[in-house]
């Protein structure tokens, strides 16, 4: 098993760097010039390269040196933990991200909870009440909601329980899961990959279902709830785990809709933040820690496989 | 089952892990608590004049029964509050912690502050400043000359990233060196003795104190803000490292990460006592929100964008529909290089085909802000007698029948419709030429890149702003008409009347009490109007965002709030 993470691990650093260096060519060859972003009120129209005061800025910033130079640099500061300081504002990157990550992981792995706990039953009850009204009902809302996008969702939800039905508060800013404020973002964060996860499980329990050995059980006279638990949800979740994979890392790399909305001091309002005023070093970290949590997401997925399928482990111990 | 549940438990004790260290009120170890409030002043400050206000040393202005909270909404995450940047969404809030030299209400005229005195020698080369005795710090202690002189020096240093200050200590002796990176101090600047500060400058300035009439500039503290290499300290403006501010109100908490900040009154405030208690900064950009809050108490004032649902949702005293026009002025200006732009009579006949009404109605059905006329008509008023040429229905027709172009007119271009108001305003204009000139060939582009290059030297008129920071028609005039300025030599296609020039150039090097400096200026305005170079769209007024309990809420032309100190809160009016 440690061999197994360990080779997962070196196969993500070539990645990781090729990521990183096509990131700061993209920014450096066609976002813009993060000085003339910095100085953007400069009142003069002369603040241009070759301007004394832009030369001194840009020297001062290492950001005259070659391409090659500056990534190199960067990468050798980041495998020594250094990420830098936000061109921008100054501040360590490694200080703004450590405040972020945790926002947004928790908004992520809050989210992933809740699609976990009411989408998977939700997607057994619609399967085991195929084509009837429950099934309908199940079905179509998840549809009607993975069709709403976020940034419509959420101010109609607002809306809705602020206003029209004044029993929230104005969501803003985060100060934890398990807080009023939470909620709405919360439910927006969720209801529509929770859709994802509806149908797949529908799709599997049906197709368990029609097992011979549901058909065994239930001959048997095994309750149909023990039937339904012990005996088919099991294999469900394999294709499951693997959706919900996708969907944590979804919620990962695509909160910033979210963010933004809600005023929520997250990582994709950094991403945001770096893309917007060219900051090379903010970006680049974001990229790297949204990298190394996708990546480590991925391995846990794959890593459950086994606990959940007896076969899998069998199969992992015949392969080594 | 029982491994399933184990996966589900950890995935939930996960979460509550990362909640509680992804929770604001779970600080990093890194952010000490913030200082205690309000430090007692000493026993030995000397008392106020009997004939100037002062604040109560060591005691809020405001009751302790009746808390009058100020909560402002910032539409960006602000993690670097430094007072030195000059730019961003963090200059609008100067005010409330940062003394200026000297400050300047709504329509301009100045009021002494930081220095309490001013002169000028006669060729108004050298000006000297006398620091009033009473300016103080945060922690007590006095404002110094060595503050505003190392508080201007640093300010020029390339890495401190000021991003006006060209627009207030240019032409200082060594101010050319100092941004250029070449030196860390400014020999234009001399330190006569601990409250009188000697600034000397390269060409003679008559307004150079109008100039600093700015918070973008305000003393700080320079033992706490700069280092022995002449660079600013990191950080040297966060409360836990116990900022000496010069404000009506200090830093109690400033959260980098959140983008929220408290303000509380300042005990050593020399100058009148502040009414509110707290002033609170929230960061929320979705507009929604912002409506939300607004409408329902939680916040006062928002500093971001509105949304076409804004004035029905909020209404005309938040947008500020009363507040007056500021000497900033919309136009379409025209390039008289490019045909038919270049026969003095399709000018004059596409000009007053236009009314300015019709699009300031259109364009800002609920303002703030006035119709364009002239140029100077907001800093001049009446005393101007320069008249609008435009709405003129018959006097266009007569002109477009001298025009050479009347029947073969090209496609005209109208460029800078880059927001939805100078698109409603272009496209009255279009309908304005259609139907009093029968001129069906124009269209309409957000900015000059977006058409082709070889249509872009086709471009007759560009939509543009042209204003003053300093409330003076020369000023204005420089910025606006005078050959070397921008907007002449790119949006007027390098115009240049030498006559227009040389009543510039007089009028800017008369001082501000000699009656002929605006006269010229008038001359001036008189002249260009001649030329026929620009329709006039309207004069901008500031956009309030208020809610109607704020009471003695406005801002300048730098955008900055005009005493601070009389802000106030009418709580019976709050939901």
């Amino acid at each position: 098993m440690a061999q197994y993470i360990l080779l997962r691990l070196l196969r993500w650093i070539p990645g990781v760097l090729l990521l990183l260096f096509i990131v700061y060519a993209l920014m450096f060859f066609g976002g813009g010039d993060p000085i003339q972003i910095m100085f953007s009120q400069e009142a003069t129209d002369a603040f241009q390269p070759g301007n004394p005061r832009y030369e001194a800025v840009k020297e001062q910033l290492g950001l005259n040196r070659p391409f090659l130079v500056q990534f190199g640099d960067y990468v050798w500061k980041a495998l020594h933990g250094d990420l830098g300081l936000s061109l921008h504002n100054g501040r360590p990157v490694i200080r703004s991200i450590s405040f972020a990550l945790p926002i947004t992981l928790s908004i992520a792995l809050a989210a992933t909870a809740i699609i976990a706990i009411v989408g998977i039953p939700l997607g057994v009850i619609a399967a085991l009440n195929q084509n009837q009204w429950p099934d309908n009902i199940i079905l179509g809302s998840a549809l009607f909601f993975w069709g709403i996008p976020t940034f419509v969702m959420a101010p109609l939800l607002m809306m809705l329980f602020v206003l029209y039905i004044p029993i929230l508060p104005v969501p803003r800013g985060w100060t934890g899961v398990f807080t009023v404020n939470a909620i709405i973002p919360l439910t927006v964060a969720a209801l529509r990959p929770m859709a994802l996860v509806i149908r797949q499980a529908r799709s599997a329990v049906l197709d368990v279902l029609s097992e011979d050995y549901i058909r065994t059980a239930r001959a048997k006279g095994i309750p149909e709830r023990v039937t339904i638990t012990k005996h088919a949800l099991r294999p469900v979740l394999t294709p499951v785990v693997t959706q919900m994979g996708v969907v944590m890392t979804n919620l990962l790399a695509g909160s910033l809709l979210l963010e933004i909305v809600f005023g929520i001091p997250g990582i994709g309002r950094l991403i945001r933040d770096g893309i917007m005023n060219n900051d090379y070093s903010l970006l680049l970290g974001c990229t790297l820690v949204i990298l190394a949590f996708v990546t480590l997401t991925n391995l846990l997925v794959d890593l459950s496989y086994p606990l959940l399928d007896p076969r899998l482990r069998q199969a992992q111990r015949g392969d080594r | 089952m029982n491994r399933i549940s184990s996966v589900i438990t950890v995935l939930l004790i996960a979460m509550f892990v990362l909640s509680a260290c992804g929770s604001p009120t779970a600080a990093p170890a890194d952010q000490p608590a913030a200082p205690a409030d309000q430090p007692a002043a000493p026993a030995d400050q000397p008392a106020a004049p009997a004939d100037q206000p002062t604040a109560p040393a060591g005691q809020p202005a405001a009751p302790a029964a009746e808390e009058k909270v100020l909560n402002i909404l910032l539409p960006a995450l602000l993690n670097d509050w430094s007072p030195l940047r000059g730019g961003g969404h963090l200059v609008r809030q100067l005010s409330w912690w940062w003394a200026p030299p000297v400050w300047a209400d709504m329509q301009g005229e100045l009021y002494p502050l930081v220095f309490e005195s001013w002169s000028a020698s006669p060729d108004f080369k050298v000006w000297t400043f006398k620091i009033d005795p009473k300016a103080a710090f945060s922690d007590g202690s006095p404002i110094t000359a060595e503050d505003v002189k190392g508080t201007w020096e640093l300010i020029t240093q390339p890495l401190t990233k000021h991003q006006r200050v060209s627009l207030f200590l240019s032409g200082i002796v060594g101010y050319d060196e100092a941004v250029a990176g070449n030196a860390t101090t400014l020999p234009g600047i001399v330190v006569k003795d601990a409250s009188t500060v000697e600034v000397t400058l390269e060409t003679p300035d008559p307004i150079f104190i109008n100039r600093i009439a700015t918070n973008l500039i305000g003393p700080v503290k320079i033992s706490q803000a700069r280092d022995n290499n002449g660079q600013e300290i990191p950080d040297w403006w966060l409360p836990e490292n116990n900022v000496a501010v010069s404000g009506p109100f200090m830093p109690k908490v400033i959260n980098q990460d959140t983008g929220q900040a408290e303000f509380i009154p300042n005990p050593y405030w020399w100058g009148p006592a502040v009414k509110l208690s707290k002033v609170a900064f929230t960061y929320v950009e979705d507009r929604s929100a912002v409506i939300l809050m607004l409408k329902n108490g939680e916040a006062d004032i928002n500093m971001g964008e509105d949304i076409p649902s804004t004035f029905a949702e909020l209404g005309p005293e938040y947008v500020g529909t009363y507040a007056p026009a500021g000497p900033v002025m919309q136009y379409f200006w025209i390039n008289p290089n490019v045909a038919p732009m270049d026969d003095i009579n399709c000018r004059k006949a596409l000009i007053m085909a236009a009314n300015p009404a019709e699009m300031f109605q259109a364009s800002h059905p609920h303002g703030p802000g006035s119709v364009g006329t002239v140029l100077l008509a907001t800093l001049l008023g009446d005393k101007s007698p320069n008249k609008p040429v435009t709405n003129n229905v018959e006097g266009a027709k007569a002109a477009f029948a001298e025009c050479s172009y009347k029947d073969a007119m090209p496609k005209i271009y109208l460029a800078g419709a880059s927001n939805p108001q100078a698109e409603v305003a272009a496209q009255v204009i279009i309908e304005q030429w259609r139907q009093v000139l029968g001129i069906r060939e124009t269209e309409l582009v957000p900015a000059m890149d977006r058409l082709p290059p070889a249509e872009q030297d086709k471009v007759q008129f560009f939509r543009d702003d042209v204003g003053t920071r300093v409330f003076d028609a020369a000023t204005l005039l420089l910025g606006s008409i005078y050959s070397k300025s921008g907007n002449a030599q790119s949006k007027l296609g390098g115009y240049q009347n030498t006559a227009v020039d040389q009543l510039i150039d007089e009028a800017s090097a008369l001082p501000r009490t000699d009656p002929n400096r605006d006269l010229k200026a008038i001359e001036a305005e008189k002249l260009f109007m001649e030329d026929w170079l620009a329709i006039p769209w309207y004069n901008e007024g500031p956009v309030m965002r208020m809610m109607p309990w704020v009471l003695n809420y406005g801002r300048n032309i730098d955008w900055q709030v005009v005493e601070p100190w009389n802000i106030d809160i009418d709580l019976s009016m709050k939901p």
